[in-house]
């Protein structure tokens, strides 16, 4: 095989940029190549065309299919030095140990291959997959709403299906995470009871989608966003008012003068994360890159790169390495900075004395309502998805 | 096939075959071949005469309808085309006719429109079956094929057309698969399929663990269990081909166990409930499809360690084994029925329309 042919990695455009294709490149001493695609393409080509790639980065969720498709192979614990790292914020918060929180299928209860193939919790030296990046994400609000709020009214997922800004909502199209956002509204705003809000059942996903289809009959959702950009267009000039919503997005916005926030809702968070996979067809030269790029991820550069967008890398204390003491106490522990906070660009994301919305890192965790998952009846739910987005 | 074994022809086909035509005294050496051999030199015969342009897309249910034959042997008879080299796998379903390696564009084209010789004479299968056996498989196949993807209405007129028949044979087909659970009628009585839910994985594989081991343990105490070397020869068969095994290979596998088993078994209302309660096999049919047949695939040594215990008369054992097996089936259906979920929706049968 050729020493020129570049380690093929597909992710979503959040990893799959020209600085971490340049730096690591650098690194490494060896090419790559990064596409770029969006979360459903991501997802098929995660299962269905494992030869089409060495590396995929991508959400635990989608790590859970890629593994049933028999589409990645076990990572070898004994090859990734800084293993023990991974997930540990400081001496005394072992987050792998902690992963339990919340409800759906949490990143650890797919991250170990058990001795019968199976993924589960229980820890061996083998995983699916590296965790590389993950966050608390909720939804975010213009600034005029404000005006409407009642004195001390905390923050909820409910003000999602509040006829208060009706007409003046949108909500995210992908169907995983759309309907767990208006199942924590529904459930907020006491229109409906779940037994297990990360597992919904048939009747309770017929029941949650006629209530939305209801909602939409009032006009009360205003668009649809399938990407992040188009959520801050919406906010910025499309009439909309409070939205789901990621964390670049809320800094695009304030970079352009809407100081959104991104609520903490008394409910709890919405928690994602995301890692490296390696392709069931990988081996020999392009294997050991894989692991090499692995490696590279969990060494500090990249993490500090997405920290700066506003999310948590799993390798926090090699990404420690490479922040400010002041972007440190900003980003992860939900300080008052102490000077101007710029982004990978040297563009101002916050003010000193401004406080990143949701708190420390160590509070939103402990506060996680749901992880993103693939629920048992998903198969179904994307079909009456479709219903309602459709209508 | 998952869907066939309630017609009591399917097990033995070739000796069955040649009887029948031994008797009918029509005598054509032709009619002592398996099925997928008469389509195979039925559709050499066609490529000869350059039937077929180049870069033709072949897809089995209209050649199976051409011929009047489920789509089984027609899957086989172009598989073996295809490692002739006459025609070939891309990039999209079906095979592309390219016999002289030109790589052309490929050509969707409906078989009816195509200058065909009329169908071939006595339907390869009729005379041995009533017309709806003939279609029987082809349309349980297309109807399970699709019920994970969405929920469907399935036109009577459609299927007259697509497979020939009259609309008193389609009514005798639908009849049967809704008496299988495999279809429904809603409230205004159409007919409607799927879609098919990780709840209803989970109330079948319940009901299966009830029937199955009450099932075993009549046949087994009546003295009435097939012959069981012969379904682990058949296994180990299936499992030698490794990675080339096919999604048909697997469902002769899961007929073996789970449905030539009971043959015998005298209750016939325990022989069809479990019947009945079947269909989340298809969810494998259509992973196996897609993704093909791992060589470390959990079914094999899981039936092949009941099998032995039945071989060796350890019923009990062998009872045990069996829920142990089914209920790691169920959480390998519910997991593959996930994964199911984001795959592309396959090219729908003319016959069905999306409801939802």
């Amino acid at each position: 095989m050729s020493r020129d042919r570049p380690l093929r990695i597909i992710g979503t455009p959040g990893t799959m940029t020209k600085e971490i294709r340049l730096r690591a490149e650098a690194d490494l001493g060896f090419p790559l190549k990064l596409e770029e695609l969006d979360g459903l393409q991501l997802q098929r080509r995660a299962v269905t065309d494992p030869a089409s790639f060495d590396v995929i980065d991508h959400w635990s969720l989608t790590t859970e299919l890629a593994w049933t498709a028999r589409a990645i192979q076990p990572i070898d614990l004994s090859q990734i030095a800084r293993w023990k790292d991974v997930l540990t914020l400081d001496s005394t918060h072992h987050l792998l140990d902690e992963l339990n929180v919340g409800k759906g299928v949490s990143p650890r209860e797919i991250l170990f291959v058990q001795p019968d193939g199976l993924l589960g919790s229980t820890p061996t030296r083998m995983v699916s997959m590296v965790p590389t990046l993950y966050h608390f994400d909720s939804f975010g609000y213009h600034p005029s709403l404000r005006d409407q709020l009642a004195e001390n009214e905390a923050e909820s997922w409910g003000w999602l299906l509040d006829d208060r800004w009706r007409g003046r909502m949108a909500l995210t199209a992908h169907p995983p995470i759309g309907i767990v956002e208006m199942a924590l509204a529904a459930e907020a705003k006491g229109m409906m009871r779940f037994e297990d809000i990360g597992n919904l059942t048939i009747e309770e996903i017929d029941a949650l989608i006629g209530l939305l289809i209801e909602f939409r009959h009032r006009r009360h959702f205003r668009a649809f966003w399938y990407s992040s950009v188009q959520s801050v267009a919406l906010m910025q000039t499309g009439g909309v008012h409070i939205e789901s919503m990621w964390p670049e997005a809320v800094q695009a916005l304030y970079r352009d003068g809407v100081p959104v926030r991104y609520a903490s809702p008394r409910e709890g968070a919405r928690a994602w994360m995301m890692g490296l996979c390696i392709s069931a067809r990988c081996k020999e030269l392009q294997l050991e890159r894989a692991y090499s790029f692995v490696n590279w991820w969990l060494s500090g550069w990249s993490g500090a790169h997405a920290v700066r967008h506003g999310i948590y890398a799993t390798s926090a204390s090699s990404a420690a390495k490479y922040l400010s003491d002041s972007e440190w106490l900003y980003w992860y522990e939900g300080k008052p900075a102490k000077s101007i906070i710029v982004d990978n660009w040297g563009r101002k994301v916050a003010d000193p004395g401004d406080v990143r919305s949701g708190g420390s890192h160590i509070e939103r965790f402990k506060r996680v309502a749901v992880w993103n998952t693939f629920m048992n009846e998903y198969n179904y739910l994307i079909r009456r998805w479709r219903d309602f987005m459709t209508i | 096939m998952i869907f066939g074994m309630d017609l009591g022809v399917k097990k033995y086909p070739p000796q069955r075959a040649a009887r029948t035509a031994q008797a009918s005294g029509e005598a054509a050496l032709e009619e002592l071949l398996p099925l997928h051999k008469r389509v195979h030199h039925g559709l050499t015969a066609l490529m000869e005469r350059r039937a077929f342009p180049d870069g033709l897309v072949l897809l089995e249910g209209p050649i199976a309808a051409y011929f009047g034959v489920s789509r089984v042997p027609v899957r086989k008879a172009l598989a073996d085309l295809a490692e002739r080299g006459v025609i070939r796998k891309f990039r999209g379903r079906g095979y592309l006719v390219d016999p002289e390696k030109r790589n052309p564009a490929p050509l969707r084209l409906a078989f009816q429109t195509l200058d065909l010789p009329a169908r071939p004479t006595g339907d390869f299968g009729s005379q041995r079956k009533y017309e709806w056996q003939r279609v029987y498989d082809g349309i349980a196949e297309d109807v399970a094929q699709c019920l994970l993807f969405g929920t469907y209405q399935i036109r009577e007129a459609g299927l007259c057309e697509r497979y020939g028949i009259s609309r008193t044979v389609v009514r005798e087909v639908l009849g049967r698969l809704m008496t299988r659970g495999i279809i429904d009628k809603d409230r205004r009585s159409h007919w409607i399929c799927g879609p098919f839910t990780a709840k209803a994985t989970s109330e079948q594989y319940q009901m299966r663990m009830i029937l199955e081991p009450a099932a075993l343990r009549e046949c087994a105490e009546a003295g009435g269990l097939p012959d069981v070397e012969r379904m682990i020869a058949r296994l180990d068969e299936v499992r030698s081909r490794g990675s080339a095994s096919s999604s048909t290979g697997m469902s002769e596998l899961e007929d073996d166990l789970h449905g030539a088993m009971f043959q015998s078994c005298v209750n016939g209302r325990l022989k069809a409930s479990i019947l009945q309660n079947q269909l989340a096999l298809s969810v494998n049919q259509t992973f196996y499809r897609h993704f093909g047949v791992s060589a470390g695939e959990p079914m094999f040594d899981e039936h092949r360690r009941i099998l032995i215990l039945i071989a060796s008369r350890e019923i009990d054992r062998a009872l045990t084994a069996l829920v142990g097996h089914l209920e790691a089936a169920r959480d390998r259906a519910q997991a593959r029925l996930k994964v199911l979920a984001v795959i592309e929706e396959p090219d729908l049968p003319p016959f069905l329309e999306r409801t939802h």
